[in-house]
């Protein structure tokens, strides 16, 4: 395995100002405070957190979708508020959820849509559609309109229209949110299998169980600061009070820092 | 024009008016707009009684593109806002200026048939003999453009505010007020009748009544066109500018 | 005594429900003056007689119906979409009080399009309304909100059973403006559509109320635009029993209170 970094934070921080009413002071939160972490290629990073920690930011942030405040951010060596439109063509996101995709088209309409705002052209489209839609799953239902689909089908359409553009890095935000146990397995299966072929994937979720089995290392966000960093295995060894599991080196890590 | 394009353009139409609900793409883009026409028309017909109904039945036919152009192009963007699809839209490679560029060609195209069906049945119904040339034709594009154009304009809003919506009525009630579908506008005040250059739409009702009437329309034609390209500009300018603007405050969906 | 405040509670509750809708608020305040401006418009110029009732109170009308068909209409879409029109319909409280009780307090507060009317058209246009036959007027205006608290029930009733409720109620809107010739007289439809006028209630509502602004009272033409109101709110009374029994059963059969 290439044992480069392909993201590198950097003093990230990111203060949002609220303003409440007209003559209101302005509030500012800051959702991200000084955070520095290093992301090696072709590994599943996890990023854990609970509601608000700053987990969304840092991956809005990442996917150029908003600006930092202060630090420095670079994707394959390219900065994220200046060369945005280059590390656009290298990445791509999918999220948790039943958002994300046209419900009134075809897995196949909304495949080719996509590839074209992504600008993959027309033949590689024709060889990559097909390929895709067997990798997840979907090829015999192509031509159904999605809005028939249960939430399982659509992640799984979610994560085909995230590989459209055969990204280096593969942005998920909470992709097995409120799916049953046998989408959940297909959808690890997927992740593992993107990952066997060389794809870095940035993974949010709130199921622990789901990290220890598929990511390679571990971020932890609290109140905007990096409170963990390591190998599920090495969180564990450090943090884990009671049970030699991850959730219990979690608990234990953001009690002890609230 | 790139195949590419053609597929940008066509595919968020199609699943926005898709042929599964034909009917209710129907009653709502044609019968209904129908019955607001019919509304004014009767009204006309009353107040006027010796006036020539041409006027109205043009006017109120031009307004039938309102529904599309400006509460369903207005709404696009909220809507990719609110299917969480507008971040793939702003992280993708493709330039939001092609987005908007895709997204005039099927409105313009719909509103235009829209227009001239509206036509030939309020002429039907209202016994007027309006009969549709190139001329016509060439008009009713034109101003499908500009007033689709202003639909992407305010599409932007999504950006800024939330009640969307709201605005959309609103500007549905200016386009009704101060198009000159209904009323001539030597009617209103002074200092209120520069809306009406600045609107789309007006200067079309104007053309095609000057065609009507055998007079000359091409410099209303030529100013309802410069119109539409004045909120084209204006949307691309606002696009790139809210979207940064987005990406600092961060309020860009619901990622 | 228990009875009437429970209808006074949820009238008041369905106030600050329906006001607490921005689009509610432009339906009842901004529409009405805007079709006051556009209606004195149209008739600037005109030799209608009677244009300053038209503009007015067809305005009013006009603003009265919108609200009608935002609120106590558009209610069932919302609530449909946001997953409360089940939770409503099998609480304990009878779901035709509860949408009796939104209907009532819709009507009321929307009437206040008639206030926005006299008001916009005397502050723009200069158009004073006398009224001079006082307990007529006020007959009327109350037949006016009973009559649409009733044709409003079939109408929330029928959209029970659709899930394309919103398409229909944008649907029902210009229809009723004019078949009821609420800026016009109805005279001005064809025949074969004027006998559809006949049979809704605000076209007799709508009459009885221009009948009563007129100086010379016409005592001819108000027994009997009040009888054919009486009338016809009795049949739709009678009707919406029917229809009731045939919607409840329809409803579970279908499965139509959810969006999906």
């Amino acid at each position: 395995m290439d044992n480069t970094n392909i993201i590198t934070i950097t003093d990230l921080t990111r203060i949002f100002k609220n303003k409440t009413g007209w003559f209101s002071p302005t509030e500012e939160v800051t959702a991200l405070n000084n955070v520095s972490l290093k992301i090696k290629r072709g590994t599943i990073f996890g990023l854990l957190g609970q509601n608000g920690a700053g987990k969304s930011t840092t991956i809005k942030i990442l996917t150029t979708l908003l600006l930092p405040t202060s630090g420095n951010v670079l994707i394959d060596d390219l900065d994220v508020t200046k060369d945005y439109k280059e590390i656009r063509k290298k990445i791509n996101f999918i999220f948790g959820g039943e958002q994300g995709v046209y419900k009134r088209l075809t897995p196949l309409d909304n495949l080719i849509y996509f590839g074209n705002l992504y600008k993959v052209n027309t033949h590689t489209l024709k060889k990559r559609i097909p390929e895709l839609l067997n990798q997840v799953d979907l090829y015999d239902v192509k031509d159904r309109l999605v809005e028939n689909f249960s939430k399982g089908m659509i992640e799984r359409l979610q994560i085909a229209k995230g590989l459209i553009n055969s990204p280096s890095i593969l942005f998920m935000d909470e992709p097995t949110i409120g799916l049953d146990a046998l989408s959940v397995r297909k959808i690890h299966g997927l992740i593992k299998n993107l990952n066997d072929h060389g794809t870095t994937i940035v993974l949010t979720t709130h199921y622990l169980k789901e990290v220890e089995e598929l990511c390679s290392s571990v971020a932890i966000i609290n109140k905007g600061n990096l409170v963990a960093k390591g190998t599920p295995d090495e969180i564990i060894e450090k943090y884990a009070t009671k049970g030699n599991d991850l959730e219990s080196a979690y608990i234990s890590i953001i009690k002890g820092d609230s | 024009m790139s195949n590419s394009f053609w597929i940008l353009s066509w595919l968020p139409f199609k699943s926005e008016n898709s042929i599964s609900s034909f009917k209710e793409y129907f009653l709502l883009e044609v019968v209904s707009p129908i019955f607001n026409l019919s509304f004014f028309v009767l009204i006309a017909s009353f107040t006027r009684p010796n006036s020539d109904l041409n006027t109205w039945v043009i006017g109120n036919s031009f307004l039938l593109s309102a529904n599309l152009s400006l509460f369903r192009v207005g709404s696009i963007m909220v809507k990719e806002r609110y299917n969480g699809r507008l971040e793939t839209l702003i992280a993708s490679p493709s330039s939001t200026f092609r987005f908007i560029l895709a997204n005039t060609i099927f409105p313009v195209i719909v509103s235009t048939i829209t227009t001239i069906f509206g036509l030939q049945i309020s002429s039907y119904f209202f016994s007027q003999s309006i009969h549709l040339s190139f001329s016509l034709f060439l008009i009713i594009i034109s101003s499908m453009f500009s007033s689709v154009c202003f639909g992407l304009f305010l599409s932007n809003l999504a950006f800024i505010t939330d009640s969307l919506n709201f605005l959309l009525n609103l500007f549905y009630y200016i386009l009704l007020m101060f198009s000159g579908a209904n009323f001539p506008i030597s009617q209103l005040p002074h200092y209120l009748r520069f809306i009406n250059d600045i609107i789309p739409l007006s200067h079309g009702i104007t053309s095609a009544k000057l065609y009507l009437s055998n007079s000359n329309f091409k410099y209303q034609l030529f100013l309802e066109l410069l119109v539409g390209i004045f909120y084209l500009n204006l949307t691309i300018f606002f696009s790139f500018f809210l979207e940064k603007k987005a990406r600092q405050i961060g309020k860009l969906g619901s990622f | 005594m228990a009875f009437f405040q429970s209808i006074f509670y949820n009238v008041l509750l369905q106030f600050k429900m329906s006001l607490s809708r921005p689009m509610y608020r432009f339906t009842l305040i901004v529409s009405p003056i805007v079709n006051t401006m556009l209606i004195f418009e149209m008739f600037r110029k005109s030799n209608v007689s009677d244009a300053a009732n038209y503009i007015v109170f067809g305005s009013g009308l006009m603003g009265l119906w919108s609200s009608i068909t935002f609120s106590s209409i558009g209610d069932i879409s919302r609530e449909r979409y946001i997953g409360t029109l089940s939770t409503v319909y099998v609480a304990p409280l009878n779901f035709n009080l509860t949408i009796f009780y939104r209907i009532i307090g819709n009507t009321i507060l929307s009437s206040m399009a008639f206030l926005i009317s006299i008001i916009s058209a005397h502050l723009f246009f200069k158009i004073s309304m006398p009224i001079y036959h006082k307990y007529y007027f006020i007959i009327s205006f109350i037949m006016i909100i009973v009559s649409f608290s009733i044709i409003s029930m079939p109408i929330s009733y029928l959209m029970l059973i659709s899930r394309k409720s919103s398409l229909y109620m944008n649907m029902i809107e210009y229809p009723i403006f004019i078949l009821c010739g609420f800026a016009f007289p109805t005279n001005k439809l064809p025949a074969l559509i004027r006998f559809i006028s006949y049979v809704l209630t605000p076209t007799w509502t709508t009459k009885l109320l221009h009948e009563s602004l007129h100086k010379n009272l016409d005592i001819y033409q108000i027994n009997h635009a009040f009888k054919e109101t009486i009338l016809l709110n009795l049949i739709y009374c009678l009707f919406i029993l029917i229809l009731w029994k045939h919607i409840d059963s329809q409803v579970r059969k279908n499965a139509t209170l959810e969006v999906v």
